[in-house]
């Protein structure tokens, strides 16, 4: 393939857009913002921007990491799947990060793989600005999630009712 | 915030510059979004909408004429799925100012013009086509549109030519046809007759090898299928015999035809397609794949015969959306399939297909549920899936993804290394340092020479099976845990991969140690090949391999070859990025040197560009090793696909037994698949492979696959 016609290509592409196509909700910024983020606004939003790392909720406490590649593969190479902890007990707490090689991968991800099932559960998927050491675990009063303090209802997958309700 | 907006008050004239400049682009935005709006769901019906619309542009002619040129191009080029409502838009424009129309035609066919400098044939195709309907709003005459499809079809007698050439200009004069052939028979019956049977001998004559490889079911029924070209063909034959009536398409220009037929039109400039380069790459053909005829779904309105150009017409709309939409949303079945289940609980009738039970499994049927069921056990687990299915499945059902340890046992402690391993063991649960590994493993004696080597560099298998036995044995936990464990002892990996041999070692006693558990075995082989422990020749070569070869129509086996290729092409790519990035900034350097003083001496520019110029040398370097790697890899698969098709062939033919058996189809296709989903690498191949593999003393089998590959591109 030429390098001459690689630069046609992309000149006519770059010329001729339509802002309707370009419409991309699904891969957007979602209004959540870690409060936990070390940096302004600005900085975060950035690395929101260009990261190649997915926050993945609602899991089931049960959901392995083995499940997470099988599903998250489906839209490109995985780098690293890290499992969320609960603080305390070291166990899973229902949510995972997916690091991809190409921020492409983890668009697609975003796009195919969020708001659709896996171990019966709907998953929700939302860009992180990158993993650091400490963010595996929930943030909880009790070690697992925040949601998972103050829910009232009763969930087999997440060790039955809320922590306060217990 | 509040200091600033005060600052900007005060200032002279700030506020008011910075409105001036923002007007224009804002214009610009509310141009193309009520362009690209039109035809949408609205309160008022689209001829008013298309009429206001006309209104608005035709206003904002004087001052945004080039950018509403821009947007029109652009959605004729972006958006098919609207033809017809775009043309009628630029037939009420050129009504209302001519000269507009002619600039909106010139603009197009440069555009068209520069589409198939650059290989972009879709949106050439969508041009043609829109080219064509423009003919039914009255702004090209259509005398000129049969001239440009004359010299399409002339195309067919352009000489040392690809086929795929002349198959596109076909393809657009024949695609276009549904939208415009009722206009232009009307006008000019002979010379759109002169052109179908032009047409018709063209397709009589041109070659068909590359429809076997393209085909998907081995028999024709219940839907055959067809090249996609006959089947246009059949359509458009079927067209004229209804007299070009065409009940499908939305014509929103009939409603202005008292408006549109007093506008003047315009002719084409005489259009000859660009020629032929080495460059040019042209659409591959294709076979039209379907799932539904007529016969589906009875209760509901009558589908389109596969014939009637109704059915070309729906399913280039699906395509048009399809492609265009894919960012928001509104390969292989098995995998789709799965997934499909995980998110029904798996729920299915599998009983409806007990009848593979009884099949031998390497049959398609069997194949396929084994393949479904060992995918769902991945997106769940394994009891979930013995749970779901009758237990008269179980034949089927993905084996439990244990680990399988050698030296677990104390009944195997006569198995030679077994010391060795519980010495490992130990060491690597104290958290042994890379070493202490080497050290234990000093001690094992390599079964492949009389007199043990000193430095144990060479190849020593048994050292090999003990320490990758024990550590995958320790880290079986999860997927993460393996990964630290490859990545802790990376070192002694590498030491004991060294040789080629050592490579293709490492790779069986992972298989060994996971066999039950392909998924495992994937992300470690991915895991091996990033961390360069095993390179991708090892790879290939393992997977053709005799330890392998009950596994090897499974396919885990090909999702690891694929994705193997994958990552050698996306390094090749790499690299190349790196180094024209590279030379861009070499550029860069040199054009600010020459705007800067002249009186700098050449001595000091030098020594600036030497640090590129020696990054670009080694990157250079660097991309014809791995290109050369890719190269090799390719050779490689290649190879060992001849050297095992050839024994199975030869194997039939002295024992007198049917060649084609379950296991050799499977492979034949395996090798179609390398060739297809590979095509543009290996394209650049098709010398080395003439004549170093695929010569005229190989089997007729095999050297089919190749030829009709070539046929492709030919």
């Amino acid at each position: 393939c030429s390098g001459a016609s690689e630069a046609g290509r992309a000149a006519m592409c770059s010329q001729g857009t339509l802002s309707i196509l370009r419409s991309d909700s699904y891969a957007d910024l979602s209004q959540y913002r870690d409060q936990h983020f070390r940096g302004t606004r600005y900085d975060q939003e950035r690395l929101l921007r260009k990261s190649c790392t997915l926050y993945v909720g609602n899991l089931s406490f049960y959901t392995t990491e083995e499940q997470i590649h099988e599903l998250f593969g489906k839209s490109g190479d995985i780098k690293k799947v890290i499992m969320g902890l609960d603080k305390v007990k070291k166990t899973a707490c229902g949510f995972c990060f997916v690091e991809y090689y190409a921020r492409g991968d983890a668009e697609n991800a975003m796009r195919y793989i969020n708001g659709t099932r896996l171990d019966d559960r709907i998953i929700r998927t939302d860009w992180d600005a990158g993993f650091k050491e400490g963010r595996q675990y929930g943030r909880g009063r009790s070690g697992g999630q925040v949601r998972d303090e103050y829910r009232q209802d009763y969930d087999a997958g997440r060790g039955g009712y809320g922590k306060t309700v217990q | 915030m509040s200091r600033r907006r005060r600052h900007s008050d005060e200032s002279d004239g700030q506020p008011y510059k910075r409105r001036r400049t923002s007007e224009p682009s804002e214009i610009e935005e509310r141009l193309e979004s009520l362009i690209c709006r039109v035809g949408e769901k609205s309160t008022s019906s689209l001829e008013s909408n298309l009429e206001g619309l006309a209104g608005v542009l035709e206003a904002d002619l004087p001052n945004y004429k080039s950018k509403i040129l821009r947007i029109l191009c652009t959605v004729a080029r972006l958006l098919p799925e609207k033809l017809t409502i775009y043309t009628t838009l630029v037939g009420l424009l050129n009504a209302r100012n001519y000269n507009f129309g002619g600039e909106f035609v010139e603009a197009m066919i440069r555009q068209l013009k520069e589409c198939l400098k650059v290989n972009m044939y879709n949106e050439a195709e969508y041009l043609v086509r829109f080219l064509s309907d423009l003919v039914n709003c009255h702004v090209i005459a259509a005398p000129s549109m049969v001239a440009m499809f004359e010299n399409f079809v002339s195309v067919t007698q352009e000489e040392d030519i690809p086929q795929v050439r002349c198959d596109w200009y076909v393809f657009a004069f024949l695609s276009s046809l549904p939208w415009v052939g009722k206009e232009l028979y009307e006008k000019k019956d002979a010379e759109i007759d002169r052109l179908l049977s032009h047409t018709e001998s063209y397709l009589k004559r041109r070659q068909k090898i590359h429809v076997p490889m393209l085909q998907v079911w081995t028999a024709d029924k219940p839907h055959p299928q067809e090249e996609y070209l006959d089947c246009l063909w059949a359509q458009i034959q079927k067209l004229k015999k209804d007299r070009w009536q065409e009940r499908h398409i939305l014509r929103p220009y009939l409603a202005f035809d008292s408006i549109l037929c007093e506008a003047l039109q315009h002719n084409l400039p005489p259009f000859t397609p660009p020629p032929h380069t080495e460059d040019s790459v042209y659409p591959m053909p294709r076979v039209i794949f379907r799932m539904f005829d007529y016969t589906d779904d009875p209760e509901g309105p009558v589908m389109p015969g596969s014939h009637s150009v109704e059915r070309f017409v729906i399913e280039e709309n699906l395509h048009c959306i399809i492609k265009s939409h894919w960012k928001e949303r509104k390969t292989w079945f098995i995998n789709w399939f799965s997934h499909h289940l995980s998110n029904f609980q798996f729920r299915w009738s599998w009983e409806d297909w007990s009848d593979c039970l009884t099949q031998d499994l390497e049959k398609p049927k069997s194949k396929f549920v084994r393949e479904v069921l060992e995918k769902c056990m991945r997106l769940s687990y394994h009891q979930r899936i013995i749970d779901i299915v009758p237990p008269s499945f179980s034949v089927l059902s993905p084996a439990s993804p244990v680990c399988i340890y050698k030296y677990g046992d104390e009944s195997n402690r006569s198995l030679p290394g077994y010391t060795v391993a519980l010495c490992l063991t130990i060491a690597i649960k104290n958290k042994a340092s890379n070493d202490e590994i080497f050290n234990i493993l000093k001690d094992v004696p390599n079964p492949n020479k009389d007199d043990d080597d000193d430095e144990g560099f060479t190849f020593n298998p048994l050292k090999i099976e003990v320490f990758v036995q024990t550590l995958l044995h320790l880290s079986a936990k999860s997927f993460s845990h393996s990964f630290s464990a490859l990545a802790k002892f990376h070192e002694v990996f590498k030491v004991l991969a060294e040789s080629d041999e050592g490579k293709l070692h490492v790779l069986r006693v992972v298989y060994e140690v996971w066999k039950n558990h392909p998924q495992m075995i994937a992300v470690l082989v991915d895991k091996m090949i990033r961390t360069q422990i095993v390179d991708c020749a090892a790879v290939a070569n393992w997977i053709f391999s005799s330890e392998l070869a009950h596994d090897f129509t499974r396919f885990y086996v090909w999702e690891i070859l694929h994705s193997t290729i994958r990552k050698m092409n996306k390094h090749v790519l790499k690299i190349h990025k790196e180094l024209e990035e590279t030379k861009a900034r070499l550029a860069r350097q040199h054009k600010r040197r020459e705007s800067d003083d002249d009186d700098d001496d050449d001595q000091s520019s030098d020594r600036e560009d030497g640090p590129l110029e020696e990054q670009i040398e080694r990157l250079q370097e660097r991309v014809e090793s791995a290109q050369s790697e890719q190269k090799n890899l390719f050779l490689v698969i290649f190879q060992r696909f001849i050297m095992l098709l050839t024994e199975h062939l030869v194997r039939c033919e002295t024992g007198g037994i049917d060649v084609f058996t379950s296991w050799y189809k499977s492979c034949i296709e395996r090798l179609q698949q390398i060739f297809l989903q590979h095509h543009q690498i290996i394209q650049q191949y098709m010398v080395t492979l003439e004549n170093l593999l695929f010569t005229a003393e190989l089997d007729h089998h095999i050297l089919a696959v190749f030829q009709q590959f070539c046929a492709l591109q030919a």
